[in-house]
């Protein structure tokens, strides 16, 4: 099964530092200046030397590792990127790219003088480079430079796949700026890196300044077939639930709905209590929303703003118009960037934990795997009518992560809520209790003693006390359907409404931080490599070791410190 | 047979080893030892004092560390060698392909890869709100009736 690798939008670490690709020929070691893997091959001849005090901001770097030697130049072909264009430069650029693009890296630069644009007579320039060495696979590069000139756009330079790419650039400003883009044309590993290079045509070399503002890239192996075809947020449900008389309407004062279905006084009040006018029956649910304001409904229109129309109660017009709204709706409370803070293991599991409070379900643990380095987001499908909302937890707009829960806070005026409160007042009808309002009704049971049941059963019967503690049970009843579903609900309606992200970050020692640990004991490398390519600490962990002239304890003792570590 | 003693300030682990301030003696096994490439002892002519200054030796065409020394007479010692095998067999090792778990050079170390290295000593908390935006309440009733 063969392994790619899938690509995560940061750009990559690493790079393999003595081969630069197709279109770069790395100089001899003989003809090498400056410092390469961290060895000093001197200053370059005082016939091409010029004077580099003028150029301090290309000092070398001692002890640097990834300093591009002195290139030859070869030309690769030009192309135009037009959707680049219309980005303005400035010190921190920002372009829109295309939908398989990543901006890379980008920095500003400036120049020290107009004079330092020649050395010893020779036309000299500077130029971004973005080296792409061997071992890229599957992603081309753009740069984009301007000068100071911030109304024109960057301009875009030339480009080549899998390759470096330099373009002349004899500025006539004071500070030049570079945006690198990179496009996913597949899968591959990425290894770029960006650099300003001084550019000295006529003696065949560069000098070379690392950009800043690029981050390190990563990627991560998928074997083939396994590659996760991650879901998008799917489409709202397309359910009319009118077809079968169910109607939702929005907000607005019901004080005259409630008129229509209670009555004004006390007669119709419990004539429509315990008699054959029962319209609180068609009522399904009176629903707080907490999200009014951002809910959607599908095709991605406002969930807000439906026609008005009257409410019916079966076939009873109350007279009370109100705005209709779907069932169904999707609330998009946006996404925030989770990002890296060591670049190292400790951004991912078991140190990092990233947890997500949804509002209305609780605090939720999500794969820190999944979702190091994107853009977590939350949306919700809500039901207005029973409250089930579906929580979607995004990575990059991928579902990672659904979670249920119940959005809605009920207002205690629902079927079952008049149910058991019109069997209650039927069982005490029965008995002969009369009582003048539902809420008289309250009051008075909750005032009663047991002795004042009893006196009140004793005048009309041993039935009264049965019927009394219905009554009771209605109104407990009532009290637990209080909010939809438990009480929990309204915990979260009065808590936070809104999702927030708990990372839970190491604190990691300085020199865990600082990674002052790699001179002693390394980096932690799982890679096959020639040993004579490296150099610093080196731990071998599975090596056929076999050397003309070395006795069976030689090598034995040679296997030993490799996997010891040695310095190479 | 001549011995070649120098000085290295080179870590006993790093292949290659630069010798410095070097000196050809004379000298010869011990009466009765069988000599050993890897752990040879010779009788250096060369006094104990100036055999202290050195820590290192070229011998048989091999390098060897200096792990002891014992006068023999006033302008001879002996010395007991071990054989550095890495800065002997440096050329060939670094011929070798191999698979390595550690490495200084972050384009060949994974700094993503956890061998349990890291040390850390606690954790804190990043709050990272999603949406601070308040929003508006709206009641939604819920019919049974004819359209």
């Amino acid at each position: 099964m063969a392994t790619f690798y899938r690509y995560f939008g940061e750009p990559v670490k690493g790079a393999t530092s003595n081969n630069w690709g197709d279109h770069i020929n790395v100089i001899p070691t003989s003809e090498k200046y400056g410092i390469w893997d961290g060895v000093r091959y001197g200053d370059p001849p005082a016939s091409i030397q010029g004077d580099w005090s003028a150029h301090p901001e290309f000092a070398f770097v001692e002890g640097a590792t990834d300093l591009i030697p002195y290139l030859r130049q070869q030309r690769v072909g030009t192309q135009l990127m037009p959707e680049m264009w219309g980005n303005k430069p400035n010190d921190t650029p920002v372009v829109s790219v295309a939908a398989n693009a990543f901006r890379f890296g980008y920095d500003s630069f400036n120049v020290p003088s107009p004079t330092a644009y020649y050395i010893d007579g020779r036309s000299t320039y500077y130029v971004p480079a973005l080296l792409a060495p061997s071992g890229t696979q599957a992603f081309s590069f753009r740069l984009l430079t301007a000068g100071t000139d911030t109304s024109s756009p960057l301009t875009p330079t030339t480009g080549e796949v899998y390759s470096t790419q330099y373009g002349d650039f004899l500025p006539s400003d004071a500070k030049f700026y570079v945006v690198a883009v990179m496009y996913n044309n597949g899968r591959g590993r990425v290894y770029p890196r960006l650099y300003w290079v001084l550019n000295i045509p006529s003696a065949n070399y560069f000098y070379a300044r690392r950009m800043q503002n690029q981050p390190s890239c990563y990627y991560e192996e998928v074997e083939e077939g396994d590659e996760p075809d991650m879901p998008t947020v799917p489409d709202l449900p397309n359910v009319d639930i009118g077809a079968v008389g169910v109607r939702l309407f929005q907000a607005g004062s019901f004080n005259n709905f409630i008129s229509a279905i209670w009555g004004t006084d006390i007669t119709s009040a419990i004539y429509k209590l315990i008699g054959d006018q029962t319209p609180y029956e068609c009522i399904l649910g009176m629903n707080i929303f907490p999200y009014a304001d951002i809910a959607k409904v599908r095709g991605g229109g406002w969930w807000t703003g439906g026609s008005s129309s009257t409410i019916y109660l079966g076939n009873y017009s109350t007279g009370v118009s109100a705005p209709t709204c779907n069932q169904f709706c999707s609330v998009d409370f946006g996404s925030v960037a989770i990002q890296r803070a060591f670049n190292d293991a400790l951004d991912f599991a078991p140190y990092t934990v990233v947890e997500v409070y949804l509002p209305f379900i609780g605090r939720v643990r999500v794969p820190t795997d999944f979702v190091m380095g994107k853009s977590l987001g939350v949306v919700y499908h809500c039901d207005v009518l029973t409250g089930g909302v579906a929580a979607f937890i995004t990575a990059n707009d991928d579902v990672i992560q659904v979670e249920g829960g119940s959005c809605l806070i009920q207002v205690p005026m629902t079927a079952k809520t008049a149910d058991g409160a019109r069997q209650a007042i039927s069982s005490a009808a029965s008995a002969g209790v009369s009582f003048a309002t539902a809420g008289g009704m309250a009051s008075k049971i909750s005032s009663a003693t047991p002795e004042t049941r009893i006196a009140l059963g004793s005048s009309v019967g041993g039935g009264i006390v049965s019927g009394v503690q219905n009554i009771e049970n209605a109104l407990a009843a009532k009290d637990s359907y209080s909010t939809f579903g438990n009480l929990a609900l309204a915990n979260g309606f009065l808590g936070l409404v809104n999702p927030v992200v708990y990372v839970h970050r190491p604190v990691p020692t300085d020199n865990t931080a600082d990674h002052t640990y790699r001179g002693y004991m390394g980096i932690a490398a799982d890679a096959r490599v020639n040993l004579g390519d490296l150099s610093g600490f080196t731990r071998v962990k599975a090596i056929n070791l076999g050397i003309a002239g070395a006795s069976s304890e030689d090598l034995a003792e040679i296997e030993a410190l490799l996997k010891e570590g040695v310095i190479l | 047979m001549t011995i070649t003693l120098g000085k290295t300030s080179a870590p006993p682990k790093q292949v290659s080893k630069t010798m410095t301030d070097t000196r050809t003696f004379t000298g010869a096994f011990r009466e009765g030892d069988a000599p050993s490439d890897r752990d040879p002892v010779i009788v250096v002519n060369v006094p104990m004092t100036t055999a202290l200054t050195y820590n290192y030796a070229e011998i048989f065409g091999a390098y060897y560390f200096i792990k002891d020394r014992k006068a023999v007479t006033q302008t001879s010692t002996e010395i007991t060698f071990h054989k550095d095998v890495l800065n002997t067999f440096g050329a060939g090792i670094r011929t070798h392909t191999c698979i390595i778990d550690r490495q200084y050079s972050d384009n060949v170390g994974d700094y993503d890869i956890d061998d349990g290295a890291f040390v850390v000593k606690r954790s804190e908390l990043e709050i990272l709100p999603v949406n601070s935006s308040s929003h508006t309440v709206t009641f939604v009733l819920g019919t049974i009736g004819i359209s």
